[in-house]
């Protein structure tokens, strides 16, 4: 751990960055037996199974190199590292969808996809093609299960989808995780939106770009949830 | 005089058809005679020859009955066709059919939070037709006949068919498969390999109008006339030798326009046809006399020995023998009725929208080539002939599924896919990372719903020992498909392999052939839009 320069050389001298303030720091929330242990985080700082400064070697899910974090000017920021699985952020306010997003809820992983349903039904020979009742609506939710297999596809019948443990529109009874009512999916013609419903576990959405951390944001990488504490 | 235009054979005036080979003389007056409806097929003039029609109708006057029978003349069977007409008899629910036409309406047909409404298709097992005329022997005194036909109505029928569709029961009875009918239609024996002639059915007849109004099922009413059934057994099994049978006979009559056979009459096969007998039996006598001259195809009373028009001697030992499996495809309505029957002929015998009987080019949910029957020793049976649409067959029993077999639930086309051929859509990388995701919990397979060729629509997971799929209950449910029963099917898994069964639905469960598919009595068929019932006589 570097600490800060220090600011004049007439101050009292600290023993290293032990004593430094704490500007940032991720606490582990629920991973692999490592629950509490805190990340100071003091300047630019990489996460991964085998590189960086933030490492968890028994969980498959992270990349070698799987994220990147920096300290700049008081704020702190995360960016995919190119990681296979992404990093994933708790919503605090409604977000965009574009299609083939993923998103968090419970321990499902959801993908949005938009999809031509009204595709041709006649073949090339002129016979029709006998199949299930079109849909109306022209998107869908898809689960990705471990190991990257598509899972439950539901299609759309309106405009949202509510997703959660039960009655809603796609319900995942099994999973511990997940509230009764967890988040809704809303697709309009300005794209479509996650929103999350007051669930007691959160909606994560996958970072797209470099973006900033407030103090209280949720991460997933890989298995791990980390809380971002800024002082 | 009247020369028959057909055999050339002179007939006293008043004759309606020709004595020598039945063609109906009265046309030549200028009358043509109704249309036959293909579907009504109930041979109900036939025991009048020895004791008359008893029946809540009126009997027509020119009927040569001694009896003092209520006379009138709005007998429906006046009509020259041994056909009867529609049987006043309530309507019965249920059979098959699809129809896009009108959305679903619970209101309608179904009882709420019941069984879904009947898109229903008749029991696998053929019904039990009971015409008793048929079975009716021969009188041998007007009064017999007429107190043997004292029954209300000249025919009772006990179909299965009018079953009626109450909530929760699977449908209708099993019953043992009828007596098998001796001649195929008209069509005792075709030579191997001559296709079907193209049956000029009527299309006002069927009901499928809008190539799209068949996409989804359709709620149907059977009409307990659907007697189109193969007759009983009886004196039909003296039909012509195959040798004389070679279609020719059947120029002059529209096959599929014409009651099935095998309604003939003992006692009427063996009067002489035209003289004694009402007019308007003589075309059941022509039929039921299927002794025809090898030479000119008329028709040779029993116990002549010589054709009585052209003086060809009558061999009546040349009876066929085929040891090849006689079947044909009996079309079900969109009404539920049942309709023409297609014999298929010994061999194989391509069908689709460019091949075959017109019913299937009518149909544009058939590829040109769609489908093989294949006739042989003992054994009938399909090969789909990479059609889009395939060909379907109502489960009976559990069935094994494989991977991307294909099966319709109500109006659904489902496609089972083997988690383990399942491809994944994030690809691992290579440095020993993992895909992350949703947990599988023993996820061993998935329901993908069909919405063209190749799009996918909604999928289901299978997890657990067995899935069940029905409208209102199950683990994968359709609420809002109305042809869906309330616990329709089973998917299911045991050590590793994988199975479909239905579970008594009222609509059934329908699994694509592959392959080789062999075909047994009763088996339902669906064919692009069309089910088909298969009847092997």
């Amino acid at each position: 751990m570097q600490g800060t320069a220090p600011r004049t050389a007439l101050q009292t001298a600290f023993f290293g960055a032990v004593q430094a303030e704490a500007r940032a720091r991720l606490v582990l929330i629920r991973g692999e037996g490592l629950d509490g242990i805190s990340f100071q985080l003091t300047g630019r700082h990489v996460a991964g199974r085998s590189t960086g400064s933030i490492l968890f070697p028994d969980d498959a899910y992270l990349s070698p190199r799987h994220a990147d974090f920096s300290l700049e000017d008081g704020r702190l920021y995360v960016q995919d590292a190119g990681s296979l699985n992404g990093v994933y952020t708790r919503l605090r306010e409604p977000a965009r969808l574009e299609d083939g997003d993923v998103f968090l809820a419970g321990e499902e992983l959801l993908r949005l996809q938009l999809a031509d349903f009204g595709g041709s039904l006649v073949a090339e020979d002129g016979t029709h093609f006998f199949a299930s009742p079109m849909p109306a609506h022209p998107w869908r939710v898809t689960q990705v299960l471990e190991g990257g297999r598509p899972g439950l596809c539901v299609v759309a019948q309106g405009r949202s989808l509510v997703i959660g443990r039960e009655r809603c529109d796609i319900d995942f009874p099994q999973d511990r995780f997940i509230s009764g009512r967890h988040c809704r999916v809303d697709f309009g013609p300005g794209g479509a939106l996650v929103t999350d419903l007051g669930s007691r576990n959160g909606t994560f959405v996958r970072v797209r770009e470099r973006r900033p951390l407030v103090h209280g944001d949720y991460l997933f990488v890989g298995r791990q949830l980390l809380r971002v504490e800024l002082s | 005089m009247i020369i028959c235009p057909h055999c050339a054979r002179d007939n006293e005036d008043h004759y309606k058809f020709c004595l020598g080979c039945g063609t109906e003389l009265s046309k030549l007056a200028g009358a043509p005679p109704p249309p036959a409806r293909p579907s009504v097929v109930v041979a109900r003039a036939v025991p009048m020859p020895t004791g008359g029609v008893r029946s809540p109708q009126p009997v027509a006057t020119a009927l040569p009955v001694a009896a003092p029978l209520p006379v009138a003349t709005a007998l429906p069977v006046a009509t020259p066709l041994p056909v009867a007409t529609a049987l006043p008899v309530a309507p019965a629910r249920v059979v098959v059919g699809f129809d896009d036409a009108q959305p679903f309406d619970p209101t309608v047909d179904s009882v709420p939070g019941a069984e879904p409404p009947a898109f229903d298709v008749p029991p696998l097992s053929p019904p039990a037709f009971e015409v008793s005329v048929m079975e009716a022997p021969a009188f041998d005194t007007p009064e017999a006949g007429v107190a043997a036909l004292a029954e209300p109505a000249g025919i009772s029928i006990a179909s299965p068919l009018v079953v009626p569709t109450t909530p929760g029961l699977p449908p209708a009875s099993r019953e043992p498969p009828p007596p098998a009918e001796a001649p195929m239609g008209r069509k005792p024996s075709e030579p191997p390999g001559v296709p079907l002639d193209p049956p000029t059915v009527p299309p006002a007849g069927r009901a499928f109008e809008d190539p799209f109004a068949e996409v989804v099922p359709r709620v149907i009413q059977v009409s307990p006339e659907a007697a189109d059934e193969p007759p009983t057994d009886g004196p039909q099994r003296e039909e012509p030798p195959t040798d004389q049978a070679q279609g020719v006979d059947l120029e002059d009559i529209p096959l599929p326009t014409r009651p099935p056979l095998g309604r003939a009459e003992a006692t009427v096969v063996g009067e002489e046809p035209g003289f004694d007998l009402h007019p308007s039996l003589v075309s059941v006598v022509r039929e039921a006399a299927s002794r025809r001259c090898p030479a000119c195809k008329s028709a040779v009373p029993e116990g002549f020995k010589f054709c009585g028009v052209c003086g060809s001697r009558y061999e009546p030992a040349a009876i066929s023998t085929s040891p090849v499996l006689r079947a044909r495809l009996v079309l079900i309505h969109p009404d539920g009725r049942e309709g023409d029957a297609f014999d298929l002929p010994a061999g194989e015998c391509v069908v689709g929208r460019d091949v075959g009987p017109t019913v299937f080019a009518e149909d544009p949910f058939l590829s040109p080539r769609h489908a093989t029957f294949s006739s042989g020793p003992g054994r009938l049976s399909v090969r789909d002939e990479g059609s889009l649409n395939g060909v379907f067959l109502r489960l009976r029993d559990e069935i094994e599924l494989m991977h991307r077999d294909l099966f319709r639930v109500g109006q659904q086309l489902l496609r089972f896919e083997d988690m383990r051929h399942v491809r994944p859509v994030v690809q691992p990388a290579n440095d020993g990372t993992l895909v992350f995701g949703s947990p599988a919990r023993g996820t061993w397979g998935r329901l993908a719903a069909l919405v063209s060729v190749e799009t996918v629509a909604h999928v289901w997971t299978l997890v657990g020992p067995q899935v069940s799929i029905g409208r209102e209950r199950g683990d994968i449910k359709f609420p809002q498909d109305g042809f869906v029963s309330g616990a329709h099917c089973i998917v299911s898994t045991r050590q590793g392999r994988f199975f479909l069964s239905d579970q008594g639905s009222t609509n059934g469960t329908y699994l694509r052939v592959k392959g080789e598919q062999t075909l047994n009595e009763g088996d339902l068929l669906l064919l692009g839009q069309q089910l088909f019932r298969v009847v092997i006589g």
